[in-house]
């Protein structure tokens, strides 16, 4: 690991980001303002040179009589409130109407920079600038409106039971939407900005009387140490995040669905939302919460912890099915049915491959299918999919390409693959069949049970955030299985799970305890 | 940095590795299924081995070869020579046995290759055969499965009847060092158009063929020995309801499920000669009543008649296996159990000792359900 890592240092990617360059001219952004206007708008100007969609708007400033200048770029600002808030007011606002030295605009919002820094910022985050004339400072107004998509239903995580309102692209909503979820006063939210060229703004949610402690500074500390240049997707904050990233597997959970988010807060979890990202991260997570779905908790509990059991079966076949095929046709044939045996003869009689190639070729045709499907729009997909159906299913074995069972085999891995709910974990999953399947062909089933150690090893000493990805499994946390393999009625559920640490344990009866145990 | 750049090296090496030598293919195995032993006229030992052919080109769906050989394993590079791909025995089902060959001292020993070999199929059935294996091995029938699968299944369903003993390879090898209880294995024959499973073939310790047991004398033989698997299906001929042999329809002919076998066994010894009371109780379902009789009312009267019946045929299976001195019934186990100095004299001749035995038998059935009619 060590040595990739200086690998990758040599190469110029793993350390420092290139160094900001001055742009803009000779404006020094950390020099005071002037408390001329033209100054100022001429040093706007030059920080934004090309810049087309800045609009700057001077004016007589109608309360002092001075020359006033508003600026705000085009398309990420409303209009609307632009014109009727602050125009509109500061041109016909007389002297004796407003009160002297009062801002007379309609704006909620209002912040006042002193630094062409945060000038900047507050532009770039559509914001309007008012200048004026003889001031040293600069007033910023809250009229963001950026072209935003409706919420709507999470498309990677549909629900059949749980609400239908899925994240967007701006970090206020999303954070109303977990508020909306969690209307209490614990519920803190820490803001960080990350990113060098573009800054970007995180902020790490936790209820403050159930997270422990650590878990926000191990956080924010690991945020405040992201030095890079922009950062424009939650996952390329979780990857660079996470406690391994070498590995294979997701330490960290991206959610599009605001109640999962919630639900994990109120477990003593932390959920870090990124601002122009449609999804946000839950930390520290362990490896059977990849398996748990939100309806999990809107179904009845018998449906769900069969549904559960399903999942953890399926991850199961989805990683040594095609290993075990594998294994048995090429090693330990003794251990199949003796009819069946006769039948996968005749099949692969016909194909000229040993079973190892046999295999490859079907995955590789199945996750470029796959790929191909998500890739296409919807009606493109479809015939995608049919095409591959019968091209596979059909065609393959009628050719002697590939024999029946195997048909079958990488079918249902395939299907097996698609039920596990997260899309991170699933992918993983998906890739970790290769390995194995290389070891099959070589060893046979003890190849498999090798790489079965090795994976299992491999969970154990995970970790994320800090804490171990292999609870509540290993280390063993026996209170908390009712809600691992199986989902036993939340009524049972009288304390949250001891292996996230929360600093209140009860989350039931908590009236009749004072909600406070240690 | 060392222990990474040693790590990605042996990754490296595994790569290029060809894996565990036993890595067959399926496909280029030959999977024996049937394997046949015999003495051909020169008296001289035969192998047979009957296996499946994969290939969609082949006409036939089954091969059959045959060599002579010293032993078992030195037959199979011969049998390599001739069949399609390499012989394996990891799915054996059945291994013919020539009546020939159980008569020949020794043969026993021939099987050593299938205990030492860890790859063999040790629940292959152990089958005698009454006539040339030969003729059985070619013998392909057009309205049967592959005849290695037909006979396997044959043998199991007709052991599930209770129609003949079944022992694999493991249950022979453990009759063979019981010194309590003899061996007893399936016989197979071949008529002109089909093979018959109608016999258990009697073997002493060393494994000779001693005898036979026909179908209604090996129904017999599982209620001595209180080995019943499923329903054990009874026809008796009752001569007090006018039944005789020599009639074309019997109509004093009686059938019934024995439900339940339950067995006591007193050990006794005295002069010299063991002593076993075997006590029968049997409670038995009619399913079957050619004469007109009140069951409801004369219960008791039809229950003797029956047990008469069946004493008299018990009795005479046990003289036939005195008369043989094999004792597959396992009564040497009660001697052990109950008389552990007095067996100890005769342990190794416990042949000779159970055919001096006084064994008396005493069978008791009772009619516990009559049927849907009357």
């Amino acid at each position: 690991m060590t040595m990739i890592r200086r690998f990758l240092k040599l190469m110029g990617a793993g350390g420092q980001a290139s160094s900001r360059k001055a742009k803009g001219g000779a404006v020094d952004r950390h020099a005071p303002l002037s408390t001329s206007l033209e100054r100022n708008l001429a040093d706007l100007k030059r920080i934004f040179t090309e810049a087309p969609d800045l609009v700057i708007r001077t004016f007589p400033y109608k309360q002092t009589g001075r020359r006033a200048a508003l600026a705000y770029l085009n398309g990420l600002s409303d209009k609307n409130s632009i014109n009727n808030n602050i125009l509109h007011e500061l041109m016909q606002v007389d002297e004796e109407e407003g009160t002297p030295g009062i801002l007379p605009v309609s704006i909620g919002k209002v912040e006042t920079c002193t630094s062409w820094t945060q000038l900047e910022y507050a532009v770039l985050n559509g914001q309007s600038l008012l200048l004026i004339d003889g001031a040293d400072r600069v007033f910023a107004l809250a009229t963001q409106g950026w072209p935003q998509r409706a919420i709507a239903d999470s498309q990677i995580e549909a629900s059949l039971k749980g609400a239908h309102q899925a994240f967007v692209e701006t970090s206020e909503s999303n954070i109303a939407l977990i508020r909306r979820l969690l209307g209490t006063s614990e519920l803190k939210i820490k803001e960080m900005i990350v990113g060098n060229r573009v800054p970007c703004k995180v902020s790490i949610m936790y209820m403050e009387d159930l997270t422990e402690p650590e878990f926000i500074s191990t956080m924010s500390q690991r945020i405040a140490k992201l030095d890079t240049d922009c950062i424009l997707n939650t996952g390329e904050l979780a990857e660079m995040l996470e406690d391994q990233p070498f590995s294979l597997l997701p330490q960290l959970i991206t959610t599009e669905r605001p109640d999962t988010a919630a639900s994990q807060i109120l477990q003593g979890r932390i959920c870090v939302v990124v601002d122009r990202s449609s999804s946000v991260l839950i930390a520290p997570v362990n490896f059977v919460a990849f398996f748990h779905g939100i309806d999990d908790y809107s179904t009845r509990w018998p449906i769900a912890s069969f549904m559960r059991l399903l999942r953890f079966f399926a991850c199961f076949v989805a990683i040594f099915l095609p290993g075990i095929y594998i294994a048995c046709i090429s090693f330990n044939y003794e251990v199949i049915p003796l009819d069946l045996i006769l039948s996968i003869g005749q099949f692969r009689a016909a194909v000229p491959f040993p079973p190892f190639i046999e295999a490859l070729i079907m995955e590789i045709t199945l996750e470029m299918l796959r790929e191909a499907g998500v890739r296409l729009p919807a009606p493109v997909a479809q015939t995608v999919g049919i095409v591959g159906g019968i091209v596979i299913g059909q065609a393959a074995v009628q050719a002697g390409i590939v024999s029946n069972l195997m048909v079958v085999v990488v079918a249902s891995t395939a299907v097996a693959s698609f039920i596990i709910p997260n899309y991170d974990m699933a992918a993983a999953i998906r890739l970790m069949r290769f390995p194995i399947m290389i070891m099959a062909s070589l060893f046979g089933i003890i190849g498999i049970i090798s790489c079965f150690m090795v994976l299992l090893a491999r969970l154990i000493s995970l970790r994320s955030l800090g804490e171990s990805y292999g609870v509540p499994i290993a280390p063993l946390r026996i209170r908390d299985w009712k809600d691992v393999f199986l989902r036993l009625p939340l009524w049972t559920m009288v304390k949250r799970p001891s292996s996230v640490r929360s600093l209140q344990k009860r989350r039931m009866g908590s009236s009749e305890h004072g909600g406070e145990e240690g | 940095m060392r222990r990474a750049l040693s790590l990605l090296l042996a990754a490296a090496l595994l790569t290029t590795i060809s894996g565990c030598r036993d890595r067959v293919d399926l496909e280029n195995v030959t999977l024996m299924l049937m394997m046949g032993l015999d003495l051909d006229e020169n008296n001289k030992l035969v192998i047979y081995a009957s296996s499946p052919v994969f290939s969609k080109e082949a006409k036939e769906k089954n091969e059959v070869t045959q060599v002579n050989a010293e032993t078992l394993r030195d037959s199979r590079g011969k049998l390599e020579a001739r069949v399609s791909a390499l012989i394996s025995t990891g799915k054996l089902q059945n291994i013919l046995v020539g009546k020939k060959l159980l008569q020949h001292p020794g043969w026993i020993k021939l099987l050593d290759l299938f205990y030492r070999d860890s790859k063999t199929r040790i629940n292959a059935r152990l089958i005698a055969v009454d006539g040339p294996v030969g003729e059985i091995m070619y013998f392909a029938p057009a309205n049967k499965r592959r005849l290695s699968l037909h006979i396997a299944k044959l043998v199991d369903t007709a052991n599930e009847r209770n129609l003949v003993e079944k022992a694999t390879l493991f249950e022979f090898n453990r009759q063979l060092l019981e010194r309590g209880k003899m061996p007893i294995i399936t016989g197979l024959r071949k008529t002109k158009r089909e093979v018959v499973a109608d016999e258990s073939i009697l073997l002493d310790n060393s494994g000779m063929y001693v005898g036979s047991l026909d179908l209604e004398e090996n129904e017999i033989l599982q209620i001595l020995q209180d080995d019943q698997i499923s329903d054990l299906s009874l026809t008796f001929l009752l001569p007090e309801q006018g039944a005789n042999k020599d009639k074309a329809l019997n109509l004093g002919a009686l059938s019934c499920y024995v439900v339940d076998v339950k067995r006591k066994v007193r050990t006794g010894y005295s002069d010299g000669r063991f002593r076993f009371d075997l006590d029968f109780r049997l409670p038995i379902r009619l399913t079957e009543r050619l004469f007109s009789f009140d069951v409801q009312k004369d219960t008791a009267q039809l229950e003797k008649q029956i047990d008469k019946q069946l004493q008299a045929q018990m009795k005479a299976v046990v003289d036939k296996l005195q008369k043989h001195a094999v004792d597959p019934i396992g009564l040497g186990l009660f001697a052990r159990a109950y008389r552990y100095r007095d067996w100890k004299k005769v342990q190794d001749q416990w042949g000779e000792a159970f055919k001096n035995a006084d064994i008396r038998i005493r069978v008791r059935t009772e009619i516990i359900d009559m049927g849907e009619i009357r």
